[in-house]
């Protein structure tokens, strides 16, 4: 159950939430934006790698 | 048997309901609700805030307390300790609004030493004791789980900040801003007004600028985007650092309005020294020998009634249209010594508070709140009859409804306080407006019990019992 609640945000919310921490807030956004383009990439290389129907390990 | 009367206002957090018996307040918790609950009782910071004053007094309710009600069907309930007199931000001062979102932010960071946090930052979870403000919704603490941003930011935002930055930045008072939108002022809004020059002064670009930027680009729901925060961060590191920096912001916030029509009254009203003394003598005698319960000073300006009344009554409720003097009052109110049952409100009599919200029954309407013992309306009929046009015959009537013991003054037309609201009046307007109409006006609707004029001959005093 997430901590949100009944409130929700907003993705934009969110990230003004992180913001108001300045830098510390700063460097968690690009953090997270880092983590989220590599693990579409790299998800997206163990997708072609698996086959010509697409099929991969994780979503058999 | 009592019945229970669900309050209002509490609907959005599906985890619990706060309810009314008997002058007890009551909140009925769902299993999860009380297993946070639980967590938060558990903590230094609960006990630490209560003792302090922060935080409500909250136990658990009595099992006889819970059968006589019939909540056996809540996984929990609480008991909380009653607010004498329930207040809206919209009727607050600068400096109480102030205050309040120091409190909650107080709150935040007490909880976040300790691995709970608050599901929301909503001015509404404050209320006051006399001038001292007191957070109240202990349904907003939950442990803070995998941590991330506070998700309370942007109705802290639009509820606490935005408001104290329109007055300190813009010389604008609040209030009906916050009246007209229960959920505070939006962001875009909030945009527009601080735009130019404006966008660089203290909090501006990053809460407000920054903020409204990011809300209006990315709209979709926010789970996915906690979620990845959440895994970036570490724990409530970023609450923690987000609300230290908006404490002291909050806390280096000041309010342009200084001066008011009414800022100096004590010093240039046309009370004589003998007047003030022979007004103070009538209203300590009477204030004495009916020992009310809840005083409403209505027109209170600098208190200095208020505070006569405070000695003899259980609560008073100190209201004033001119928030410049509300604030100095409420400011007064912290000094040590001062009382502790005065709650210092801004209210235009002519336009109180009235019913807010979901079905019209949120908020309730001022003079549905709370139901006085004794009114005091000293050097009021004057600016309410003739500044505001109300016929003498409505003021009094009005009054009548309050049903309560009234100390009311009548200010003579040739005083010079309301020969100047007459100056700038069309001749003829308020010729009703005279001792001898006032007298008959009130003896018929009123028992009038005593009376003195004061010794200048050009003002007057009466207590009086309204008839049923």
């Amino acid at each position: 159950m997430s901590i949100v609640a009944y409130l929700d945000p907003g993705t934009g919310g969110l990230i003004a939430s992180a913001a108001a921490a300045g830098f510390a807030g700063a460097a968690v956004v690009a953090k997270s934006k880092w983590r989220s383009a590599t693990g579409k990439l790299r998800k997206k290389d163990d997708t072609t790698s698996t086959g010509p129907d697409g099929t991969g390990a994780d979503s058999a | 048997m009592d019945p229970v009367r669900v309050e209002a206002s509490s609907f959005r957090d599906p985890r619990g309901t706060v309810m009314h018996r008997g002058g007890r307040v009551l909140r009925g918790l769902d299993p999860e609700g009380a297993e946070d609950w639980r967590a938060l009782k558990a903590t230094r910071a609960f006990s630490q805030l209560v003792a302090r004053g922060a935080l409500v007094d909250t136990w658990e309710a009595p099992a006889d307390v819970v059968a006589e009600a019939d909540l056996g069907h809540w996984a929990l309930v609480l008991e909380h300790e009653p607010i004498p007199v329930v207040s809206y931000p919209y009727e607050w001062t600068f400096e109480m609004l102030r205050a309040a979102a120091v409190l909650h932010l107080e709150v935040l960071l007490a909880a976040l030493e300790e691995g709970m946090t608050l599901k929301d930052g909503y001015a509404y979870n404050v209320q006051f004791r006399g001038a001292q403000p007191v957070f109240i919704d202990l349904g907003s603490f939950t442990p803070v789980g995998e941590g991330g941003p506070w998700v309370g930011y942007r109705q802290f935002c639009q509820t606490l900040l935005y408001p104290l930055l329109l007055q300190a930045h813009l010389d604008i008072p609040f209030q009906r801003y916050l009246l007209g939108q229960l959920e505070g002022i939006p962001a875009s809004d909030m945009r527009r007004f601080l735009s130019g020059r404006h966008a660089f002064q203290k909090g501006v670009l990053r809460h407000v600028v920054l903020h409204d930027v990011l809300s209006s680009r990315l709209t979709e729901g926010a789970e996915a985007t906690r979620q990845d925060l959440a895994d970036a961060s570490d724990g409530a590191e970023l609450s923690r650092i987000a609300a230290g920096k908006l404490l002291d912001l909050v806390r280096s916030l000041k309010s342009k309005r200084s001066t008011s029509g009414w800022a100096d009254y004590r010093t240039t009203c046309s009370y004589s020294d003998e007047d003030t003394r022979a007004k103070e003598e009538f209203v300590d005698e009477h204030l004495a020998r009916l020992s009310p319960g809840l005083v409403w000073d209505l027109g209170c300006n600098d208190g200095a009634f208020a505070r006569r009344a405070a000695r003899h009554a259980d609560q008073v409720v100190a209201a004033d249209s001119d928030d410049v003097v509300v604030d100095a009052f409420f400011r007064s109110l912290g000094q040590p010594g001062a009382p502790d049952n005065i709650l210092p409100l801004v209210l235009d009599l002519t336009d109180p508070s009235p019913d807010r919200g979901w079905r019209n029954q949120e908020r309730s309407a001022f003079l549905s709140r709370s139901r006085p013992d004794l009114i005091l309306a000293l050097a009021l009929v004057h600016h309410l009859s003739i500044a505001a046009n109300i016929p003498l015959a409505q003021v009094l009537d009005w009054f009548q409804g309050l049903d309560a013991p009234l100390l009311v003054e009548f200010v003579e037309r040739h005083d010079p306080m309301a020969d100047r609201l007459l100056a700038n009046k069309p001749p003829g307007i308020h010729d009703e407006y005279r001792t001898d109409v006032f007298e008959s006006l009130l003896e018929e609707r009123f028992e009038v019990e005593g009376r003195t004029e004061l010794p200048s001959g050009s003002r007057r005093l009466y207590l009086a019992r309204p008839r049923r």
